[in-house]
């Protein structure tokens, strides 16, 4: 490797995607340490070799860094650590808004920095009329300029010879910042005196001014329009909404029955039972419950990636932001929220989308609390069990158990908003909350950036988060599997059950006996698996006709109204999914946020499912 | 007046800033001024979202800005006679 170079600039200039034209494929996404901010490195390659290393920084308005991105961002431009810093910083500015993004320009230079600046979107800025005078604003600036655009590649080779050539020029110099000129970033003489200083560089280097952007005009009077604009919005998340059930849909029946032929062919080799078993129902269906979330992952990240490419994403957090901030969570949480009524895994990775940490935190916690789509087989066979299908108010078309799972989405919804309205009022605030931002313009996404976000997105959770699901389904596997009995396995004599005989006095003030309790086991790994659970536990024939009545009057029978509401309320809340806390490990960067999201949702579970209880065998 | 306060679709001016030590400007001012929004800039609110009277959308030195209704009240303004 030769050297470490490390792109800095405002948001919005078309950063990331001159760092993808840059390294081309050769990247990945990491945290930086002990923050929850995406690092992404990658590298240029020549001759099939890696050569120089090239970091991504979060985009930054100013040093006078307000938000935790700008923080980061700072303190690599600052050399704060050693393992944190590059030899090399370019800075890329938006040629078609120069006057926004030359700020840094003007403070890097103040600072010492050798400054080498990508002037990008050139393409873009000439097509608008515009005609600066390069070489005149590379004198005045004492810079090195490389007209690039990351749209078609023109200039990207030029830039890679120019930071060769700065990366031979050696280390770069220690910059100091001292104390009393970090003061001053803040203060409005010191704003004012650069904005004057763009102002007068402006005037002397344009030859011809660009005009402005009348489609982009255009577009938002449609799309910012108090009426038009929600209806779009509406149904742009009623899109997002529609593919995220229906496309991801077949592709993981697919992934799933993939494995269960490859379960089924592995069999017809292996004789030996325990062994078969292990292959099959652990190590097997195990990846294939890894794999499974990949669809649904890729495909929102398309979405939402698409949407922030393009522009809409801002606009849509303009819409929303009112809303959505008296529940305590700001606008763009609408994405994260609604898609984890599919599942909560893409919608715990997608609130990436939020810029503020603590905001973001906030939305993973109670993410877990909406309907996904893996309570959907349990609220079926409890509500079959538990609500005579019985017409409401005499009307045909409102029945009975429609009425309660829709009360079951309500209640999971609410108290979502309920949640994050408290974690508001008790989290510390660590960075300000604020809408404040500029409106990105529109600009048509490159397929290239999206099919390397969904290939990132995909790798992170497989190498992040399924080393840790196929652990542990391997482990319930090998909890309800022995010990055996006659070279066979019994659900009721398994390590499972003995744990969930050990448990049942703590449940027992929900009604749940040593059955429910071991049934409640294997479902940490999926929810849905306890259906077939509580069939083993109550020796039920599987895949047979009538299965899920048989379960329905067994279960009844053998519980009773009271317990069976009490396990009903308790999938609402229950954390009961292993995959949901691997991957808010990853997104957080550690077990505290985790933790404390299995710690509350099953407070309230357990508090609900006991309120359940008590009402309903009262009742009953 | 403040933003929240002031017409839609007129030229407005930023009212001069009250002197204060630099520690008293909190960071959602700093990021105000570092979008544009300084004594003697020329804005125009373009938008408010109907709902709850909020955000605004302004326009400072030819970008669009948007501004929940707590950030439009930390800016002073004046219209352009």
């Amino acid at each position: 490797m030769i050297g470490q170079v490390a792109l800095v600039g405002m948001p919005n200039v078309g950063k990331t995607a001159l760092f993808n034209k840059l390294t081309g494929s050769y990247q990945r996404v990491a945290n930086f340490p002990g923050v929850t901010v995406e690092k992404k490195i990658g590298w240029i390659s020549e001759n099939g070799k890696h050569s120089i290393q090239v970091i991504d920084l979060p985009g930054l308005y100013s040093l006078d860094a307000t938000t935790l991105d700008e923080k980061v961002t700072k303190d690599f431009l600052l050399q704060k650590e050693k393992s944190q810093t590059a030899s090399l910083f370019i800075l890329v500015l938006d040629a078609t808004n120069l006057d926004k993004s030359l700020f840094m320009a003007f403070q890097l230079k103040q600072l010492g920095y050798p400054l080498l600046i990508a002037l990008n979107l050139m393409d873009e800025a000439e097509k608008r009329g515009m005609k600066i005078d390069i070489a005149l604003m590379a004198k005045e600036l004492n810079a090195d300029i490389v007209p690039t655009s990351a749209a078609t590649g023109d200039g990207v080779s030029n830039l890679i010879e120019m930071l060769k050539k700065h990366l031979s020029n050696g280390e770069l110099p220690k910059i100091e910042l001292p104390a009393e000129l970090q003061k001053t970033f803040r203060s409005p003489n010191y704003v004012s005196g650069i904005f004057n200083q763009i102002d007068s560089l402006l005037a002397k280097i344009t030859l011809s001014p660009l005009r402005p952007d009348s489609l982009g005009e255009r577009i938002d009077r449609w799309v910012l329009h108090p009426i038009g604009g929600g209806f779009i919005l509406l149904i742009v998340l009623l899109i997002m909404f529609q593919t995220l059930f229906s496309w991801s849909a077949p592709l993981s029946d697919l992934i799933e029955s993939f494995f269960h032929l490859l379960g089924e062919w592995i069999s017809l080799y292996i004789s030996q039972p325990t062994l078969k078993s292990f292959f099959v129902d652990g190590v097997i269906s195990g990846v294939g419950g890894v794999l499974v979330f990949l669809p649904q992952i890729m495909i929102l990240f398309l979405f939402t990636q698409f949407l922030e490419d393009v522009g809409y994403l801002g606009r849509a957090a303009f819409m929303m932001d009112s809303l959505m901030r008296k529940m305590g969570l700001p606008g763009k949480a609408v994405i994260p929220l609604l898609s984890s009524h599919a599942c909560a895994i893409p919608g715990i990775m997608s609130t990436r989308v939020i810029e503020n940490e603590r905001e973001r935190l906030i939305t993973m916690l109670v993410i877990p609390l909406t309907t996904c789509s893996a309570r959907l087989p349990v609220y079926a066979v409890l509500i079959g069990a538990l609500i005579p299908d019985h017409p409401v108010f005499g009307w045909e078309f409102l029945r009975l158990p429609g009425l309660v799972l829709f009360g079951l989405y309500m209640l999971g919804f609410v108290s979502a908003l309920v949640m994050a309205f408290i974690f508001k009022k008790s989290l510390p605030q660590s960075s300000p909350s604020m809408l404040l931002m500029e409106l990105p313009p529109y600009r048509i996404p490159k397929l290239k950036n999206l099919f390397l976000v969904m290939k990132n997105k995909g790798m992170i959770f497989l190498k992040k988060a399924g080393g840790i699901i196929l652990a542990i389904s391997i482990a319930i596997w090998f909890l309800v599997t022995f010990p055996q009995t006659d070279g066979k396995s019994h659900i009721e004599t398994s390590y499972a059950a003995s744990i969930g005989r050990v448990f049942t006095p703590v449940f027992k003030p929900l009604g749940f006996d040593w059955r429910m309790t071991t049934a409640l086991i294997p479902s940490i790994g999926a929810r849905e698996v306890v259906v077939s659970a509580l069939s083993m536990v109550l020796s039920i024939e599987e895949g047979t006709e009538g299965h899920e009545k048989n379960l329905s009057q067994a279960l009844v029978h053998e519980f009773g109204l009271g317990s069976l509401m009490a396990l009903l309320i308790w999938f609402v809340f229950a954390p009961q999914c292993i995959s949901t806390f691997a991957v808010m490990k990853r997104e957080t960067n550690g077990l505290a946020w985790p933790t404390l999201m299995v710690g509350y949702t099953l407070g309230l579970a357990y508090l609900f499912a006991f309120i359940a209880k008590e009402l309903f065998s009262f009742w009953s | 007046m403040t933003i929240d306060e002031a017409p839609l679709h007129r030229k407005l001016v930023i009212a001069p800033i009250s002197d204060r030590p630099v520690q008293d400007i909190s960071d959602v001012e700093s990021r105000l001024m570092h979008l544009g929004f300084i004594e003697g800039a020329k804005i125009e609110i373009k938008l408010k979202a109907p709902i709850f009277h909020e955000p605004f959308l302004v326009e400072v030195r030819g970008r669009m800005v948007a501004l929940s209704k707590s950030e439009a009240q930390m800016v002073r303004v004046e219209v352009c006679s």
